[in-house]
């Protein structure tokens, strides 16, 4: 069970900063709070005690979110939900609203934050991957001033993030690619609630024919100690769209595969994975029904 | 140890009560005030049993620090049937023999209310994504589905009120047939106070 001797919940970020400086090595920071109860039972870290609970999911600049055709800003509280009821977050973030129904349940997706999935850096993080290939940058926040750095950066292992001591991830840039494909593949027992064995954000734009590959964006996770932008292949992609380059490419991340456990199982995945990721985000891009093998798209899609 | 005074309106009547300030609203809401409707089952997120709505939304209250819900308007499954009558999906569930042990059923009929609110005429492959974050033990889930799906027709004008009445028994024609069980109503709204026996 987690006990605490004070839950305090700041209604501005001065506030909050006040309140962690007050508590400095006494506090823990939750926003949803859907991973931390679940944390502090029989099992995992068993009774916890933590002096004060600072629950940052009030702020209102970390729930703020902002969409154009360029940019997309997400406030760190932004629960996960979001991602399925706004259709702009899901035009801007076209592997976002795939990502999400594999998220959790409808109860807890409505809790849960994008932050916190960030912050607490698991290396089968859902979120971590898809934001991670639309060039996410995290803005993090101190009584001392802001900083912003990749989000690539800003995971540094398992459960392990670049963030200092007094500071708050407060928001989350990245790029928005309305004009990509998007997909996200995941595997699990239960989808309803299911920590990843491997998941897999797969983003592409095609020429005007729906021939050619202008831009590829792939970030995989689950297979090793954090989250993985897939930069070689991505340029290795670039150009004709093909059922022979899809399946090279498909073979090109089967070697990254560094999981504690399974990782022949893995292997496997990824491989499938990389077809049915592209094949998907090929298609909803646009691609032109001649191209892709038929007997690939039968055996992936 | 400063207390935590809790402000909320739950099932309709305002509250004003000092709570621990780690308390679940799971923890508030049974413990507290008496509301055993909602059960704990896994108390970790997973079946579901637990949730109640929390400002309109369907909320697991086992993962929800009671301080979260601070001034929120709260049901709980006693709010369904208030006035003392079933609504249509507890009549459903009773109907089609969807309650067995009992356990799960009030976070599947909190769910399933969610799920027809939000789309009053979802389908069965929406309902099964809707009802996924709750697990049930006992029924293999088709007579929880047959459920939402009869209360979502009558609801909707599709099928008659009296669909949702006790089919005419003829005479030892009972096997393969779904019976009503005697407990469900209870069950449905929450008021036995020990499910599962």
């Amino acid at each position: 069970m987690l006990t605490c001797d004070e839950y305090m919940s700041p209604a501005s970020l001065a506030e909050a900063f006040a309140a962690m400086k007050a508590n400095r090595g006494r506090y823990r920071i939750v926003a949803g709070a859907t991973d931390t109860l679940p944390w502090a039972r029989e099992g995992r870290a068993g009774d916890v005690h933590i002096p004060v609970l600072v629950d940052v999911a009030r702020i209102p600049e970390l729930c703020e979110i902002s969409v154009d055709d360029k940019r997309v800003r997400l406030g760190a509280a932004t629960p996960i939900q979001r991602f399925l009821d706004d259709p702009a977050l899901g035009r801007a973030l076209p592997a976002m609203p795939r990502c999400a129904v594999w998220f959790a349940d409808d109860q807890i997706r409505a809790q849960a934050t994008v932050g916190g999935n960030i912050v607490n850096a698991s290396p089968a993080a859902d979120a971590t991957p898809c934001l991670i290939a639309h060039d996410a940058i995290v803005e993090l926040a101190s009584a001392r001033g802001k900083r912003s750095i990749p989000l690539q950066e800003f995971v540094t292992g398992p459960n392990k993030t670049a963030l200092a001591d007094g500071e708050l991830l407060i928001a989350i840039e990245c790029d928005a690619l309305p004009a990509h494909g998007g997909s996200f593949e995941k595997v699990g027992h239960r989808r309803s609630l299911v920590i990843s064995l491997v998941c897999l954000a797969a983003l592409i734009r095609l020429d005007r024919d729906g021939r050619k590959i202008e831009d590829a964006r792939l970030a995989i996770a689950g297979i090793g100690p954090k989250p993985l932008r897939l930069t070689e292949v991505e340029n290795f992609l670039r150009g004709p769209l093909s059922a022979d380059r899809l399946d090279a490419a498909a073979d090109m991340p089967v070697s990254l595969v560094a999981s504690r456990t399974r990782q022949e199982y893995r292997r496997d995945v990824v491989r499938g994975f990389m077809l049915r990721g592209l094949i998907n985000a090929a298609r909803r891009a646009g691609a032109d029904s001649g191209v892709l093998a038929p007997e690939l798209e039968a055996a992936y899609a | 140890m400063p207390d935590l005074l809790f402000n909320a309106t739950i099932n309709g009547r305002k509250i004003a009560r000092s709570a621990k300030p780690h308390q679940r609203l799971l923890d508030f809401i049974r413990d507290d005030l008496n509301l055993t409707g909602n059960k704990e089952g896994c108390g970790a997120g997973e079946c579901g049993t637990c949730s109640v709505f929390v400002n309109g939304v369907l909320m697991k209250s086992c993962l929800m620090p009671l301080a979260k819900a601070q001034g929120a308007t709260i049901e709980t499954v006693e709010a369904l049937a208030n006035t003392g009558e079933l609504s249509v999906l507890q009549k459903a569930f009773h109907k089609t023999g969807a309650s067995q042990c009992g356990y799960c059923i009030p976070g599947m009929v909190m769910a399933a209310t969610a799920a027809l609110r939000t789309n009053p005429f979802a389908d069965r492959e929406e309902i099964k994504e809707r009802l996924g974050g709750n697990i049930c033990r006992c029924t293999g889930y088709q007579k929880i589905f047959d459920a939402v799906e009869l209360a979502r027709d009558v609801q909707n004008g599709r099928l008659p009120a009296n669909a949702l009445l006790e089919d005419e028994a003829k005479e030892g024609d009972f096997i393969g047939k779904n019976v009503r069980r005697i407990d469900t109503p209870r069950k449905v709204s929450g008021r036995l106070k020990y499910a599962a026996t």
